[in-house]
């Protein structure tokens, strides 16, 4: 049974000047348990926004088509949940522009977004001090100082550091299906193995990982099962990691044309 | 809390007359009434004079109404229209070994009855005839706000804390001033002494269960002193007008915070005054409005001298058909080369309905100063809410995740921990059922 399946997805964004603007425009994709997609495409093209809409951002309206999600064997419609429901049901989205959340501290956010994902799926949730253990553990998969933790959310910190907090994210909650909206950028060598390594850590059988990337260079370190092109608002070539290569040495031209 | 614990230390004198509208005849009655009140044995002659005189100045001018300057966005019109029993309210004062806690009118009685060699129970005479100077001295002010008048006028016997010099303890001084049955007016008055290079951690709570408060604190710092201030002003739908006053002396240090919620009608009106150099003070706040709460705040840090410090961050979060003001006035005097002074007041408005007046009123003196201000008025970012949601926290709980966020920078500024930790508790009790009106 797959964990997502988008069926002729088409959704719209409003412009500053009020008008609606097609972003998607009949975007097809299914994700299995256990695999890693690479998501590529020129500027423009509607990757970012395809994380968008699966995360359920306000701005974006989905005009026509399909997104299925994987609930307890069932294929149950996403775009009927709220942003914290999907997110409670196991959708993760690691930002591209993480946000500055001040005099919220990183722990007590983590804590905060833990225990209501437990509580949703019916779990006991974790007092102060059981999630300081926990939160520990999860931190070195990213190579974090506990120093972030004090801090307030994404304040303060470079931008390979948010990347990784994004990522710390990820292993605190545990998502089945996550996308990863250009994790890769801004970040140096040392920084993108960190992360690298960190999301490797994270796969198994009963998750998946979506990368929005431009660059074939995060492809090295995550290696992907399937690569996707997507130009004008739908995935207009898929093929399996050689597709990157391809791209890399010869631009997206040749399928554009 | 270990040490010397003081409950009610002063209590309802059981002034039952009732206030109606202020130019209605039944107002004049009432202070006329009060004219003849029942004096506490031992209060000095001038304390009742000047409360003689200050209600007679409120009996010819009446509650200020928006035409004054100073009250133009606040109406008391909420107060007319129903009457009220005035007492002088019940007080809690608590704190750690060392605490000295009386009344002025046990005071003046142990100035008058001590010999010259035996002293007070509290100190030498020497020290409580000056420690009287200056309460008298700062009860003979005018110029503190309308609270601090009606304090004047309603209070019979002021009470006094005493911390010592060489007084140094990381527990709070607790006052809490209690509120009474519906259908009454309590007034308060407290001096709280500071001997010179004590350390002291004060937290102040009034508003809550009341129908109507006005409490007045002034707080004496002597040189080197070192006090953080934590005020809460915890109201449940009632009128609140407050004053307090800091006096600062010569490397005296002041942080005083003030967290705000929940008063259907609330005025301060602040005070703090650099007497000397080397004296520096943060005045901050945080004020929370819903329904259609009025939290007006009237802020006034004056320079006396030079080389003094101020700074302050005034926050305000306003959500359903709340009003705000904040009146952030600074002054600088004549001569005051080298003060410096910083103030900064934002706001978050959580629905189209409210209202903030934020204004900052300069009166600089001086050229060699330093005076920033500024201010700046903001909605819930969506981008903020989205990132909270996408990471399973509901709408609700983001709103009050973020403006909680917004009030702990403000909060968290104390050093105190155990202060910091109440202020926290204050901004948490204060933030409860904030809605956000998407906009």
């Amino acid at each position: 049974m797959a964990l997502l399946e988008v069926k002729n997805l088409h959704a719209v964004v409003e412009t500053a000047d009020g008008s609606e603007k097609p972003v998607l425009k009949g975007l097809n994709l299914t994700v299995n348990p256990g695999e890693v997609h690479a998501i590529m495409g020129p500027n423009g093209s509607g990757k970012s926004t395809l994380s968008k809409v699966i995360a359920g951002h306000p701005d974006y309206k989905v005009t026509s088509g399909d997104v299925r999600y994987e609930i307890n064997f069932q294929m149950k419609n996403l775009l009927e949940m709220d942003p914290d429901v999907r997110a409670k049901e196991g959708v993760f989205l690691a930002f591209q522009y993480p946000i500055e959340v001040p005099g919220v501290s990183n722990e007590v956010f983590l804590r905060t977004s833990f225990n209501a994902i437990c509580k949703h799926q019916g779990i006991e949730e974790m007092s102060e001090e059981a999630f300081a253990k926990f939160l520990k553990a999860k931190m070195e998969i990213v190579e974090m100082n506990p120093k972030f933790l004090e801090r307030g959310v994404n304040v303060g910190f470079s931008g390979g550091e948010k990347k990784r907090n994004e990522i710390l994210q990820m292993a605190v909650l545990s998502p089945r299906l996550s996308f990863l909206d250009e994790t890769d950028s801004g970040l140096d060598i040392d920084a993108l193995r960190i992360v690298a390594n960190g999301v490797n850590r994270l796969r198994n059988s009963d998750n998946a990982v979506v990368l929005v990337t431009h660059y074939q260079r995060l492809l090295d370190y995550i290696v992907p099962d399937f690569v996707h092109v997507l130009a004008d608002g739908k995935i207009v070539e898929s093929g399996d990691k050689t597709l990157a290569k391809k791209l890399e040495e010869k631009g997206y031209d040749w399928l554009l044309g | 809390m270990t040490g010397s614990s003081v409950n009610s230390a002063s209590n309802s004198t059981g002034q039952v007359k009732s206030l109606p509208h202020a130019e209605s005849p039944q107002w004049l009655a009432f202070v006329e009434a009060k004219q003849t009140a029942v004096r506490v044995p031992g209060v000095p002659d001038w304390w009742v004079q000047g409360a003689a005189e200050a209600r007679e100045r409120i009996l010819r001018s009446g509650f200020p109404t928006t035409k004054r300057e100073d009250w133009k966005y606040t109406s008391l019109m909420p107060l007319h229209g129903k009457a009220r029993r005035l007492s002088m309210g019940p007080v809690d004062v608590r704190g750690p070994r060392g605490l000295q806690v009386f009344t002025l009118s046990q005071l003046s009685k142990a100035i008058a009855s001590g010999d010259a060699s035996g002293g007070t129970p509290w100190g030498s005479h020497e020290e409580m005839r000056a420690l009287e100077t200056r309460l008298r001295e700062a009860f003979s002010r005018r110029d503190l706000g309308f609270g601090a008048e009606l304090c004047r006028a309603f209070v019979d016997d002021p009470f006094i804390v005493r911390i010592p010099k060489g007084f140094n303890a990381a527990e709070p001084v607790e006052i809490h001033w209690k509120s009474l049955p519906k259908d009454q007016w309590s007034f308060g008055l407290a001096y709280v002494d500071v001997g010179e290079g004590a350390n002291a951690v004060l937290s102040e709570s009034y508003g809550r269960g009341v129908d109507a408060q006005s409490v007045q604190t002034v707080l004496h710092l002597e040189s080197s002193a070192k006090v953080s201030h934590l005020r809460t002003q915890r109201g449940e739908g009632g009128v609140v007008i407050a004053s307090t006053l800091a006096r600062l002396k010569s490397q005296a240090t002041y942080h005083a915070v003030q967290v705000a919620s929940g008063s259907g009608l609330a005025r301060e009106d602040f005070y703090v005054e650099l007497l000397e150099k080397h004296a520096s003070a943060i005045a901050d706040g945080v004020f929370v409005g819903k329904s259609k709460d009025v939290s007006d705040h009237h802020t006034n840090l004056i320079h006396l001298v030079g080389d003094t410090q101020s700074q302050q961050l005034y926050k305000g979060i306003l959500a359903d058909e709340s009003r705000g003001v904040f009146n952030g006035r600074v002054v600088i005097a004549k001569g005051a080369s080298g003060a410096n002074s910083a103030q900064l007041n934002k706001n978050l408005l959580l629905s189209k309905k409210v209202e903030i007046d934020t204004k900052p009123e300069l009166e600089i003196e001086n050229d060699d100063v330093k005076a920033a201000h500024g201010a700046a008025i903001g909605r819930l970012d969506k981008e903020h809410l989205f990132y909270l949601r996408s990471r399973g926290i509901t709408q609700a709980q983001a709103v009050e995740v973020l403006a909680r966020g917004f009030a702990f920078e403000v909060v968290d500024k104390l050093e105190s921990d155990s202060l910091r930790a109440l202020g926290r508790e204050a901004v948490n009790e204060a933030l409860v059922g904030l809605r956000w009106e998407d906009t």
